[in-house]
Order: C-alpha cells, then structure tokens, then sequence
C-alpha cells in the first residue's frame, strides 16, 4: 500500500501523482539536491532527522530510536538493525542512500535519465517523466519466457533498474551518475550451526514474534488468505492460537469442474478452531472484463497465473480488512520441490550435464518449467539476435553457483529463490495485486529474522529424503492436521490450460493475432498458432501457461505504450 | 548421390532403401523419423524407440485404403449400371483386390523388421552421421566429477527404481526423470556402479525406502530379486505385462500383434511412459493399470499449466 518516490530533478510532482492510487502524499523530504515523498497510509511513513542526517522509511519498517547515529557509524550495520519490508532513503552530507529491505519486501526502480536520479515505487511512475524512453530490451523478454518474471537489476525497459533485494544505491548528489548496487545484508555468510532441536526452537520463536510484530498492521479482525497448503496453514495455526474467534480466512476454488484444495482448508479451520471461514469463487466471466486492471496493477510483466488469484481474492478481501496474511516465503526459506531436481541432476555425471561449465544454471531455468524451452521457436530468428541468450538467462545465476558462500549447495539454491524468485516475483506481485485493493500483505515467512535462521540450520532440517521445509513441520507437529503435515507440495493450480481452450479461448486469440504478432515481429506467430491449437510436435505440453505468459506480456506492452 | 545445386551427399538410394516394400526411405524421411522419435528434439529416445517411430512411417494410411477401397466400388458400380467393357468391371476388381491388401497391411501394421531398421541406421551412422538423441547403451559408465559442495548427496530419494535392463536406466535418466520424481534409478544388478554404495546409504538411512521393479514384460520380477545385491526387504513391482502393452492403441497401429506379444516397455513414447510411471509412483496404482486403462493422457503432469 505504501509508495515512495525521488529524485535530483525538477520532476517529483509527476513520479507522485502517478503514484496517487496508493494513497495521499504523507511525508516530504527535501533539500535544493533532491526531494523525496511517502504515500499510502500514516502507519508506513516515518522520518528521523538529526542535523545534517535525514532518514525517511516507506513501508512497515521498525527501526530503533538511534537508526541515524548507527547508519552514521557503520552504514551496514545501521540498515541491518532496521527489520520488516520497506525502502529507506538517507541522506548524509553529499550522499543520498536508498536502501531495499532485505526480504525484497517492497520494490523499487530507478533511472538515472536526463542526467538525474529518479527512483518510485512503481515503473509507471518513472514512465511518466519527461522524455523517459519506452524502448522494450530484447533480453528481458527472453527472460520473461524462462522466468515468467525479470530477476533485475535490469529491467523489460531499457534504462529502468529495479533494486536487489538487501541493497542499497550511493548516488552523489553533486554529480548523480549511473552506480551499481550494493549489497548490505548477508544471510549466505551465516554458516549452519545450530542442532535440529535447537532450530526447531529457535523457528517456533521467530515464526511466532514474526506473526506478534505484524498483527497491530492487521485491524481488529486479522484476515488470511488459506491455500491449504502447509505455508499458509502455519500462519493460521500461529494467529488462531490468540485469535480464532476474530480471524477471517479466506479461500479459494475455481469452480466444482477443477481441482480445488478446499478440503484442505476446512481440515485445518476446524483443526485450529477458526470460527470464520470464507471459500471464494473465481471464474472467468467474472475477471476476464478486469484483465486490463489487473496487468495495469501488476506494473511490470509477470507472467505467473497466480497473480489473478492474487487479485481476486484481494478485490474481495480489501472490502472488509485494511491488510491479510498470507503464507508467502515458505517455499524460497524453508523449500521448494524444485531442489531436489537440482540436486539429482549431479549423481549421474551425464556427459552434457558436466562438460557445459553453465549446466548448474540450464537446469535451474529448465526446472522452472515455463517458457526456457521455447524461446528459440517462440521468438523471431531476427529478434533473438537482438540480445546474447546465454549471458540474459543464465548470467543472473551464475554468481550465485559460483560463490564459496554459501558452502552448501542447497543453500546457494534457496538464496537464489529468495533474491530472485522471492524478491522479484512473489513479493512484487502479491503487494503490488493488493495495494490494488488499498490492502497490505503481511508475510511472516519472509521475515528477515526467518531468513537469517534458515541459513544458520542444518540443511537438512529443510530438506530430507523426498520431503521438504521439515523444520516447518516440526515445530507445528500436533497444531495442524497430520495430513496437511504429509501432504506433498502441490501450488496453486490455477486451470489456465482449461481456460485457455474454453472460457478464454476467444479472448486469448483476439490478443494474439497473427496480424498483430507479424506486424510486431517479436513472436513466430506460427508457432503461437500452434499453441493456441494446443498442438505442437513436441507434444502436450504446458500450453495454458505459455497463452497466460504471452497475453499478460502484450497486454502489459500495450498499456504502457512500449 | 550427390546433390549438385549444396553437394550435400545422400545417405539413402530410395530405390535401393526401403522402410517398406511401398515407402521408400530419403533422407528426408530419416530425418523425419528422427524427430517423430525425439518430439521435435526434446528427449532422447532408445533404439527400441527409433524402431518404434520407423514404424510409425512405414504404415500405410487408413484414410489411402478408404479412398481405394471406395474408389473401386465406384468403378465396379459404374461398370456394371453403365454396361461398359469388362475391361472396367475387372480394373475396379483389381482395384478392390489392392484396396483389400493395403488394409491388410495397415491392420498388421507393415513397417520396417528390426533387423532391417538396424542396418538402415548403422548405415546412416557409417557416413559420419549423428542421430542426435539416440541413447547408445550402456552410456552411464563414468561417474560424476567432485563437486565443490559437499552436500549434494546429502538429502536423499523419494525411492528407488530397479529396472532389468541399463538401456531403460539411460533412457529415463537422460531425459531426467530421476530430478523429476526425486528418485535414484538402477537396474537390479547394479547399474551404473558408481552409484551403488549410494544405493546402500541411502537404503541404510531410511530402510522403508520404497523400491519399485520397472520391467519388461518378459521379465520375471523374482528373477530381478535374485540378482539384486541390494539389502532390500520389500519390492515393489510395477507390473506391466504383455496384454497390457498389447492393448495400447499407439503400439496397435505400428506393430502386429504377434509382434507386440515381444515388445519392451521403452517402445512407449516417452511422454505417455513417464506421465503415466509418475502418476504410478505417486499413487501406488499399478502400471499396466494405468496405461491400460488410459488413465494417462500423456498431459497429466501439465493440466494446470
């Protein structure tokens, strides 16, 4: 819900009304160098000044009464001592700091343009500068189709940055040139050292200060969006303890003719006590007319179908709750089935999985099972010479397998889910459908505290013998239903492969029309053809999720006029 | 055979090279084959497999039988209501005749002998061809290099599959369906080596792991048990036997039924395989049930995406 926006230039009035949907304007900071402004609601806007020393936080950020002297002292370790999703911007002397949390709680793009700073909440913010280019960069769309999603710093749109999660810019306000990132917070140094009982203790008590620290944001009826999934049953296990006459849970079905995970829900309600319960209807003649919103909302393509979800329920549940839990975190700290893909692909020394020096990074986006495999028959021989494949797709993994820290191989993985995946998809896309709705999403899996202890368990404790997040299991073992505890990993299912060859089969294909797409020149529009026909000589295949990817991607590009 | 406007220089003489006495085989068609049998490049595919897909070419078409077969009735019709020359009456007897062999043929489903594919291919590979895709068994023989992590091994299996022939170990770990199901794949007698005291660790770790038996249908499962060195206490057999392989649709139109009585499991394509073998190890269900009765629409692991 909260929003910030900066900048060294004349043009702070345009970043901030393009941000007004989030809220009034609340807070100013400016000198003659720069001028910085909070929006959304009073709670996340805070300013701590000192002399020459100027601190302003946007989002549900606490930090101690002496943040400025400890940021004077040691600029690291000031921002560590800060904890919960937000961006700090600080100025000392003749620099400016703006800082992400370390969770990748809150997002936030800049551009360097015109010869100032500019940073915002949102791109649409930055797109409404003066003279700010619009020019689509060919290797962000290629990363879009492995990823579903940009892992930055770069971003779909040439000259837009988007800040990694943990970091911070230092821009010279008397001369505010392009700078790189840098990193401040550092859980991949923390090596495993605490015993299985120990970090199930230690996980209780975090998870439940966690849940403790963000409960005041949520009014006096919590509200939880209930998968029925074992993340979001942890949290409502943690809030039904104090709270299960005033929680709210919400759920979610596609309708009797798709698989839902409803009976799951209801387990673990009737398990925790959870007097009020809501299961939520989504269909497509209900959003189809919304689609537009939702991709205008979203901001920057994210082609993941979990996004509508996301919206839907938010569009409801905005009605009646100023902010909702949710169960977002568990796969990238604790998890993820995708790991142990990762790790067998070593045992049997295939000749093209160990003489390729990038196979670690191949079979990470080949694991992600969206569009890695098709790119080279979805886009045009004449656009994918546009941009070098290897170094766009597999180049943001490589520093994370080539690092010595973290020395377990698991771990490197579940930082790369966490900056990448966590930071650029998950956290950006769940606030970004709720603030839509004037919601705030309040995830204690993604607490800082969380992530740090993750890396300080043994591995172990999160993954073991075809299961995953057992240290999650453990500590709520006798809160929850056995068979939430035993039940494989499942995600959301979201039918887009029924959708697409029925309720939205129409209106798949009037947005990718071959006259558009040979007009366009990006796809192969034989190739679209042959997935919209779900036919392909690969076979079946996840033709749904490739619709979804490439219908939000050009309705996103022609909103903003790129 | 030279080409003379790119030199390229063919492989096959389709008057000499034949699939079937009536399908002549260019490179062309070779080519084809070697995709139907990868899908368009995406996995890799067992000699079983290439034969299997060679089949496939060399059916005749059941629409082509239709056309003749009505073609000649017609004729013979025409002759007859028209009173034209016997001459007609018997040019639609012969085409009858012809329509009746070809339907034969395709009902039997006419396609290259193994024998005769094999040499086609070690023809192909004589000139320096590649055929990529086509696993060469045994190909799991050197082990991995050291991993800078130490703890790649450290997380274990959801279980193990034990297969009676190294040929379906290569052709389900080189398309990764070990990474997919989070299984360690063997054959019975310990193939690829390097992987057995893994096996055992593991197996030592969690005794209750659960060990499947995938097999041909040829294949006894006791005689699976008896060569396994593995302690293992409880099997798991996947059961798939010769009926049920023999009541695939796809494998009905490209093999007799004769033929089919012999057929291994790889001769499956490998989405319908893996699709339904994953459904298999999740559920319990047997997998000549599962592939018996369909139940695997080959997307299964897809629907929702």
């Amino acid at each position: 819900m909260s929003a910030i926006a900066a900048t060294t230039g004349p043009s702070i009035l345009t970043l901030t009304a393009a941000l007004r949907h989030r809220g009034p304007e609340l807070q100013n900071l400016k000198s003659e160098r720069y001028h910085v402004t909070t929006l959304g609601r009073q709670s996340e806007s805070q300013t701590f000044l000192n002399g020459e020393a100027k601190l302003i936080l946007s989002g549900q950020i606490s930090a101690p009464l002496d943040i400025l002297d400890r940021l004077q002292k040691n600029l690291k370790e000031g921002l560590n001592s800060c904890h919960g999703p937000g961006i700090a911007i600080y100025q000392t002397g003749k620099k400016l700091i703006i800082a992400r949390d370390g969770a990748g709680g809150r997002a936030l793009n800049y551009t360097f343009g015109g010869g100032h700073f500019s940073c915002a909440s949102e791109t649409k913010a930055l797109l409404a500068l003066p003279n700010q280019l619009r020019n689509l960069r060919p290797g962000a769309l290629a990363q879009f189709l492995a990823y579903s999603f940009i892992p930055g710093p770069k971003t779909m749109l040439d000259g837009i940055f988007s800040l990694p999660a943990g970091s911070y810019l230092e821009i010279n306000l008397d001369y505010p040139t392009p700078t790189d990132p840098v990193s401040w917070f550092f859980p991949e140094f923390i090596e495993p050292h605490l015993t299985k009982e120990e970090s199930t203790e230690t996980f209780q008590t975090i998870f439940q200060h966690a849940v403790e620290r963000l409960l005041p944001q949520a009014g006096p009826s919590p509200a939880l969006f209930l998968s029925g999934g074992l993340d979001s049953s942890c949290v409502a296990a943690e809030l039904a303890r104090n709270h299960r006459d005033s929680l709210h849970s919400y759920s979610l079905h596609f309708g009797e003719n798709y698989p839902h995970e409803l009976n799951h829900a209801r387990d673990v309600v009737a398990f925790c006590g959870i007097k009020n319960h809501h299961e939520i209807l989504i269909r497509p003649k209900d959003f189809i007319t919304r689609l537009h919103d939702m991709v205008e909302a979203l901001d920057e393509p994210i082609g993941d179908p979990v996004a509508l979800p996301n919206y839907e329920l938010a569009s409801r549940v905005g009605q009646n709750h100023p902010a909702v839990f949710n169960g977002e975190g568990g796969d990238p700290i604790f998890g993820g089935p995708k790991n142990f893909n990762l790790l067998l692909h070593h045992w049997y020394g295939l000749p093209q999985h160990c003489q390729n020096p990038n196979h670690r990074e191949k079979q990470y986006l080949s694991s992600y099972r969206r569009a890695y495999e098709e790119i080279s028959r979805l886009l045009t021989p004449e656009f994918r010479e546009l941009f070098h494949e290897e170094e766009e797709l597999e180049g943001p993994l490589t520093p994370f397998f080539g690092a010595s820290q973290p020395t377990h191989f698991l771990n490197k993985v579940m930082l790369i889910n966490q900056r990448l995946k966590g930071a650029h998809l998950i956290q950006p896309k769940v606030e970004r459908m709720l603030a839509a709705h004037k919601l705030r999403p309040l995830s204690p899996l993604f607490d800082e505290n969380i992530i740090r202890l993750s890396f300080a368990i043994p591995p172990t404790c999160k993954l073991l013998g075809g299961h995953e997040k057992i240290i999650m299991k453990r500590a709520f073992a006798g809160r929850l239903p056995s068979s939430i505890l035993e039940r494989p990993k499942s995600g959301m299912r979201v039918p887009v492969h029924f959708w697409m060859q029925k309720e939205m089969k129409s209106h798949v294909r009037e947005i990718l029309s071959p006259r558009q797409l040979k007009q366009e020149g990006i796809f192969d529009y034989r190739r679209v053809k042959q997935l919209l026909k779900y036919k392909t000589e690969e076979g079946p295949g996840r033709y749904g999720l490739r619709l979804w990817m490439l219908m939000t991607f050009q309705l996103w590009k022609s909103h903003f006029k790129v | 055979m030279v080409c003379k406007s790119c030199s390229y220089e063919f492989v096959f003489d389709p008057k000499v090279d034949t699939i079937t006495p009536s399908t002549p085989l260019h490179d062309h068609l070779f080519k084809k084959i070697i995709n139907h049998a990868s899908a368009n490049g995406t996995y890799h595919f067992t000699e079983n497999q290439f034969h299997s897909s060679a089949r496939h070419f060399g059916q005749a078409s059941l629409l082509g039988c239709a056309i003749v077969f009505f073609a000649a009735i017609a004729l013979f019709l025409a002759g007859v209501i028209f009173q034209v020359t016997a001459a007609a009456i018997l040019g639609g007897f012969f085409l009858f005749v012809i329509s009746i062999g070809t339907t034969v043929n395709f009902l039997r489903g006419k396609g290259p002998k193994r024998n005769h594919w094999d040499r086609l291919v070690r023809k192909w590979l004589k000139y320096e061809h590649q055929i990529p895709g086509l696993i060469t068994s045994p190909a799991l023989t050197r082990p991995p290099p050291q991993w800078q992590e130490k703890d790649i091994y450290d997380y274990g299996v959801s279980g193990i599959i034990l297969c009676d022939r190294p040929e379906t170990v290569d052709w389900l770990v080189y398309n990764q369906f070990h990474t997919q199901t989070n299984t360690l794949i063997l054959t019975a007698e310990g193939y690829p080596t390097y992987l057995i005291n893994l096996a055992e660790s593991l197996l030592a770790d969690t005794p209750d792991l659960p060990v499947w038996l995938l097999h041909d249908p040829g294949t006894a499962p006791e005689s699976m048990k008896k060569k396994c060195t593995l302690p293992i206490t409880q099997f798991i057999d996947l059961g798939l036997d010769s009926e049920t392989l023999s009541r695939l649709t796809i494998l009905k139109k490209r093999f007799s039924s004769r033929d089919r009585a012999t057929l291994a499991l790889d001769a499956i394509p490998y989405r319908t395989f893996s699709a339904a073998l994953t459904h298999c190890i999740a559920t319990g269900v047997l997998l000549g049930s599962i592939l018996g009765a369909n139940a695997t629409d080959s997307d299964t692991d897809t629907s929702f995406g």
